[in-house]
């Protein structure tokens, strides 16, 4: 059985090689389809990689863990205003390690956004409050371009991307004033000194600024140990949703209030943490409300685009294959008749129909295959010369790492469109392999070419 | 839209401006706070601010290293029913916006796109240099929000002025401390303080006019300054106020889609 698959290959192969021109340019169309194909849905995916890693460095996690409160009523009509703090600072820790759940780290930060103000110069900012001695992934992140990370433990401590530094057009040292809103919604000041400039990955990153989390407590008027998410970064980022889900379970099953988000689901599919907002703002409670939300829950746009990407590449691939494949299927009918009286040779010493049909469909494969394989590997080629150039462009590079572009190739998804190469491939050569394994010797060579 | 919120709700938080002041973070004693109160809502009443008004603003924005900014507004405010249109007159690029407010809703006209745009009073004042509080008009919001940590009589160029500060005791005021500088013989507004918690001053308003008219007083002239980006100030002008009152359909899209 194996030296007769064996013999029907190096066959098929013989074949092959006996029309070079014909096989390349069948191959070259296939190659180009998986070239194109690899190339939109690497670097799309890629793209949308950098986007989301962007986005987990600005809010600090994959799954995050937020707390209101509701401040007094004002009126009889009021609910009284929503306030974002945590203040048990080890609930949510403690939660999580109880219940075994791993994450890479876990950031437990106060965010704000303001208006950095420097010689009359402003720029809008993420101010992130962290607590540097502990997070120590993140200060060896930073990329320093000048100054001293040392100089974290001043108190009013500042890093900024050199974006945001050159916007300002400020030094190392200099001091800049920092206006925003304290945790009840009152208007506040406060005055920074830049410690450190470091290096943006992207625009996204660059609008992140740094501060100590008791400086940043203090100017916003939360207690000391407060905070106001707790953000957990997974290993395997497909398992966010699980993981929020489960979390949200657990805060539940402690007695304490949350949002639920299989109701936000239920009511706003496309956007549920715009729901999860509704649901806090409709509703009473006493103490602290969680919140669980994945970054799917977030944007789940970035999942929505992806697929977007993947449906749009695969219809790319089918129109080329089903191109490329009616011209399989006119050449091997016109291979059939080219070598009808070959076929009837092969069969009169003693080649079976089934065998000869044989030959044609695994001729057709290899041609497939082999031009599939070619234009996988030239794709893959392709995008590493891409991402070797450098881009400056501020809107691009939110899809970029560092000025550059990276691929993500999905495994699946390449499978799928070899499988689906596959189907298609035997589809084109059915009737003609058909043809060739019904035919009987006499006929064949009796025919006159 | 090109216009300016921030100078859009500054001239419409100029009409509404109560009263303003200075500190010391403890609260003074009750006779003197029951007195601070009294006068803090006298400055209220004084004003001639009630049932309906119509009035040009003119605004010039100063910024730091930017050319000056003229803008004219027509405003018509029904304070019984929070009700608010305005429409920009200059300059000519932007002549035809408009803005609408019902409660605590407020819709921006768009006369090119033909197209109102929904937000509320929070997120309209949100990047403003008027803030909530200074939209809203009622007497007891001073005891309801407020301490008087700062009571004191001084002299403020030619006038007489109580100097009062108030320290905030509910969320909603949007700064954490007020002074106000009050005329003593008429109870009007010269000037307010905003104060950050750790007692940095903010930003600056002086109402250096005001203006008698039968119903009572009107601010026609008021600096906001802002006290942290020297140099930066928007000056108001106020002129052509009448008190009449108004017809109902003022107060609707129609009126400002029918002005295109």
């Amino acid at each position: 059985m194996v030296n007769k698959m064996k013999e029907i290959i190096q066959l098929a192969l013989r074949n092959l090689s006996r029309q070079k021109r014909r096989s390349v340019m069948l191959a070259v169309a296939i190659g180009f389809g998986f070239f194109v194909v690899t190339a939109i849905d690497g670097l799309a995916t890629g793209a949308l990689g950098n986007l989301e890693n962007q986005i987990t460095q600005l809010i600090g996690g994959t799954v995050f863990i937020q707390g209101s409160e509701r401040g007094p009523a004002t009126d009889k009509d009021s609910k009284g205003k929503l306030i974002t703090v945590i203040r048990d600072p080890v609930y949510i820790r403690s939660l999580l390690e109880k219940n075994n759940i791993k994450y890479s780290y876990a950031s437990q930060y106060t965010s704000s956004s303001g208006q950095l103000l420097f010689n009359a110069k402003r720029v809008i900012v993420s101010l992130m409050g962290r607590n540097f001695d502990e997070e120590t992934h993140l200060v060896s992140s930073f990329q320093v371009l000048s100054g001293d990370l040392k100089n974290l433990s001043q108190k009013g401590a500042l890093v900024l991307s050199k974006k945001t530094a050159d916007s300002l057009n400020m030094q190392v040292g200099d001091s800049v004033l920092y206006t925003t809103q304290t945790m009840n919604g009152q208007n506040t000041v406060g005055e920074f000194t830049l410690v450190a400039i470091i290096k943006d990955a992207g625009l996204m990153s660059s609008m992140s600024a740094y501060v100590r989390q008791d400086t940043l407590n203090e100017l916003l008027e939360m207690p000391e140990n407060a905070y106001d998410t707790f953000a957990i970064v997974l290993a395997d980022r497909k398992q966010q949703n699980n993981v929020a889900a489960r979390i949200e379970q657990l805060i539940r099953n402690d007695g304490n209030p949350v949002t639920s988000r299989m109701e936000a689901f239920k009511a706003n599919p496309q956007n549920p943490s715009v729901a999860i907002r509704k649901q806090l703002k409709n509703s009473e409670w006493k103490g602290t409300k969680y919140t669980v939300l994945s970054l799917n829950d977030i944007l789940p746009q970035l999942n929505q685009i992806l697929s977007v990407v993947h449906i749009v590449t695969l219809v790319i691939l089918l129109v080329i294959l089903i191109i490329v494949m009616v011209g399989i299927s006119n050449t091997y009918r016109m291979i059939l008749y080219e070598r009808i009286r070959e076929i009837g040779t092969m069969r009169a010493l003693g080649m079976t129909g089934k065998d000869t049909g044989m030959v044609f469909t695994t001729e057709a494969l290899v041609l497939s295959l082999g031009g599939a394989l070619a234009g996988f590997v030239l794709g893959i080629i392709g995008m590493v010369i891409f991402g070797l150039f450098h881009f400056n462009s501020d809107t691009m590079s939110f899809f970029l790492n560092n000025g550059h572009a990276t691929f993500v190739l999905s495994p699946v998804s390449i499978i799928g469109q070899y499988i689906l190469m596959i189907v298609l491939t035997l589809f084109a050569v059915h009737s003609t392999a058909k043809k060739a394994s019904t035919i009987s010797p006499a006929t064949a060579l009796r025919t006159v070419k | 839209m090109k216009i300016n919120k921030t100078i859009l709700f500054a001239a419409c938080g100029f009409f509404a401006l109560p009263l303003f002041a200075d500190s010391a973070d403890v609260p003074v004693a009750k006779d003197i706070s029951e007195k601070a109160f009294t006068i803090m809502e006298s400055t209220e009443d004084i004003l001639a601010y009630q049932g309906d008004y119509s009035a040009t603003v003119s605004l010039v924005v100063e910024k730091p290293g930017k050319p000056k900014e003229n803008m004219q507004y027509k405003m018509f405010e029904r304070i019984d029913s929070d009700q608010f249109t305005m429409v920009q007159l200059f300059p000519e690029a932007d002549k035809g916006n408009g803005w609408l407010r019902d409660g605590d809703n407020i819709w921006s006209y768009d006369p090119i796109g033909r197209k109102f745009t929904h937000t509320s009073l929070k997120d309209a004042l949100g990047d403003s240099d008027v803030k909530v509080d200074d939209m809203k008009k009622g007497k007891s919001k001073w005891r309801k929000n407020y301490e008087v940590t700062g009571f004191s009589e001084e002299k403020l160029g030619s006038y007489d002025v109580y100097v009062i500060t108030l320290h905030a005791i509910t969320t909603e005021p949007s700064y954490i401390k007020t002074t106000y500088y009050i005329r003593k013989d008429i109870p009007l507004v010269l000037k307010q303080e905003n104060f950050s918690g750790s007692g940095r001053l903010m930003r600056k308003i002086l109402m250096p006019k005001y203006t008698k008219v039968p119903q009572g007083y009107v601010a026609t002239q008021a600096i906001l300054r802002n006290e942290l980006n020297p140099g930066e100030q928007t000056q108001q002008v106020v002129s052509d106020l009448t008190f009449d009152k108004l017809p109902d359909r003022i107060f609707t899209k129609a009126y400002l889609e029918g002005l295109n």
